[in-house]
């Protein structure tokens, strides 16, 4: 009976997503929240995300639960379009994601992120993370001495 | 890198899937303008996610990121990274090359100065994008080959004829296990080789050397260590089917079994390493295979072979067959396309090939040249993997330069850990340390 259920969300910015209870149980944020305060009814405010970015988290918690049957392939197809986004929706997504803590979508976007800045030399890395570089001058050549294979 | 000029004139149709050839040089040119590097919105992403997102760098990446910080440099020494590592990264279809030790390469080596170095290197191949790695072996001692891989692990076996020593090695972080001899004297056995996160499994075959008669006397001697505490010694060992004959030196682990192939005339050996017993499998087609070699691929046995019948009118080719559930029959899953391979036989030119899989990768490497090509099971598509840069002083443009030069590859899987080889510490500080 809990599965037929609806749930309603409610983003940052105010809009209402009104699901599928088995869809929402895919974020343990608010498995939680349905498990301690069992809700009837009620509204689950979720303020860290707003309601673009929610609706994207929604709908790959629903391709993830509709389609199981669907095979491996056809998934990462689908997943491979579905972080093909704009940055900045990547980044919102990837906060949402570890804000309602769904784990197969926090690693498709760290993937994703992953694959796009593993070209990209130190220098480049720093720039863009805003990091210090806090090695010496000895340490660095003593680095690329030891790891030189990988900067082929 | 200039990895692309192919010495071999190919048209460009049997390159198909090179994604990895036009985006890696697409890419460097769109860095400039690639606006996701924005740092206003990455250097908000906490620690935490950023540590996730370096899990799942490739290994060679991995390595260059560490040259950023302090704190980067260190995840490689961290438990809590490595465990998130092992935990979420990708399991990577990697392939390792080094170069065949073949007596022709004795000969050379002894004329031309003494250079004991060729196997302390070896070649990295990422099949994904096109990529070649040289990797260093500095720390294996002389007189040792390297005869398997598994779990990130490759193992070296010695030389030299009598009780074999075995090292298992991570040349990414540069660890270095030792084995127990094994109890009987061998000259060239096969070594099977399967490593998962908390077990290992070594199987050593071939002739035992014990015969004083020129009879060979096939056994398999069995290692067996696992996180549970328990292990076997080289304390299992069985008899192979009469009348057998290993040549390859190579066995293909698959759910529990190892597979060699047995020449003259051609058919499987199989091997159950919990029941530690042999049997022989029928190969498909045997009287008109050339070059059999087994790969697995995707929880299968596969079987490679080029398929000559001088007599019947059946175009030569090369074909690819998969064992059934059964464990008996063969389907055949794939032929190379007719006009690759006239191309393919005739760099060949009936001086064989091996072939190695790994996921959905099969290498095909012909003997005596650096040439190889790869076929994808997924996308059914065939390339000439590009040559690799670090052999025979860049690329090999005369046709002689690929002599010598033979590569002899292994599935590989790079790791950035490999911690079950701490199961091995406990059982070899009883044993003397290796003197390399």
């Amino acid at each position: 009976m809990a599965f037929t259920k609806k749930v309603t969300l409610k983003s940052s910015d105010g809009e209402l997503f009104i699901i599928d209870r088995a869809v929402a149980l895919q974020s343990r944020t608010i498995q939680y929240v349905l498990e301690d305060t069992n809700p009837v009814d009620a509204i689950i405010p979720v303020p860290a995300v707003d309601a673009r970015t929610l609706s994207k988290v929604l709908e790959y918690c629903k391709k993830h639960l509709i389609d199981l049957n669907t095979d491996f392939e056809d998934y990462s197809k689908w997943d491979k379009d579905f972080v093909d986004a704009e940055v900045w929706m990547l980044y919102d997504l990837i906060m949402a994601a570890d804000y309602l803590h769904i784990p197969p979508l926090i690693d498709l976007i760290c993937d994703k992120i992953a694959s796009m800045f593993k070209g990209q030399t130190p220098d480049k890395i720093r720039e863009i993370f805003n990091i210090d570089n806090d090695f010496s001058k000895e340490e660095e050549e003593d680095f690329k001495k030891k790891s030189g294979w990988a900067f082929k | 890198m200039d990895a692309f000029n192919t010495p071999i004139t190919l048209p460009m149709s049997y390159s198909f899937t090179s994604s990895g050839g036009s985006t890696s040089s697409g890419t460097a040119a769109n860095t400039n303008i690639n606006p996701w590097m924005d740092s206003r919105i990455w250097s908000k992403l906490p620690q935490r996610l950023i540590d996730r997102v370096i899990a799942f760098l490739p290994p060679p990446a991995f390595f260059q990121a560490r040259a950023v910080c302090k704190r980067w440099y260190g995840l490689l020494f961290s438990s809590s990274f490595l465990e998130l590592y092992l935990q979420i990264s990708p399991r990577r279809h990697w392939f390792l090359f080094f170069k065949h030790k073949s007596l022709k390469s004795y000969i050379y080596r002894n004329s031309g100065g003494g250079s004991d170095r060729a196997n302390c290197e070896g070649y990295l191949f990422d099949p994904y994008s096109n990529s070649w790695y040289r990797l260093s072996f500095s720390l294996i001692p002389s007189g040792f080959s390297p005869a398997s891989s598994s779990g990130g692990l490759i193992c070296w076996i010695s030389d030299e004829a009598g009780p074999k020593s075995l090292f298992l090695c991570n040349p990414l972080v540069g660890s270095l296990s030792q084995l127990p001899p094994t109890l009987r004297p061998r000259l060239f056995p096969s070594i099977g080789l399967t490593v998962t996160p908390s077990s290992i499994d070594v199987a050593v075959a071939g002739d035992d050397l014990i015969s004083p008669y020129a009879v060979k006397n096939l056994t398999t001697e069995s290692f067996h260590i696992d996180g549970g505490g328990f292990y076997s010694i080289w304390g299992t060992t069985s008899s192979l089917p009469r009348l057998c004959s290993l040549e390859s030196g190579r066995m293909v682990h698959v759910q529990g079994r190892f597979y060699c192939m047995n020449y003259s005339p051609f058919s499987v050996l199989a091997y159950d390493i919990t029941a530690n017993n042999w049997w022989k499998i029928q190969a498909p087609m045997r009287r008109f295979l050339r070059s059999p070699s087994l790969v697995e691929s995707r929880g299968r046995l596969i079987l490679v072979a080029t398929v000559e019948k001088s007599k019947l009118n059946v175009p030569k080719s090369l074909r690819i067959w998969g064992l059934q559930a059964c464990g008996t029959t063969w389907v055949e899953i794939e032929r190379m396309p007719q006009q690759l391979y006239l191309q393919f036989a005739e760099v060949e030119g009936s001086q064989g090939f091996d072939c190695v899989g790994h996921g959905e990768f099969i290498a095909i490497m012909i003997r005596g040249s650096d040439k190889a090509l790869l076929f994808n099971i997924y996308g059914k598509t065939w390339q000439w993997i590009p040559p690799c840069p670090f052999l025979s002083g860049g690329g090999g443009s005369s046709s002689s330069s690929g002599e010598g030069c033979e590569l002899h590859g292994f599935a590989y899987e790079p790791r950035l850990a490999t911690p079950v080889t701490t199961l091995l510490d406990q059982l070899t500080l009883p044993f003397q340390p290796f003197n390399g």
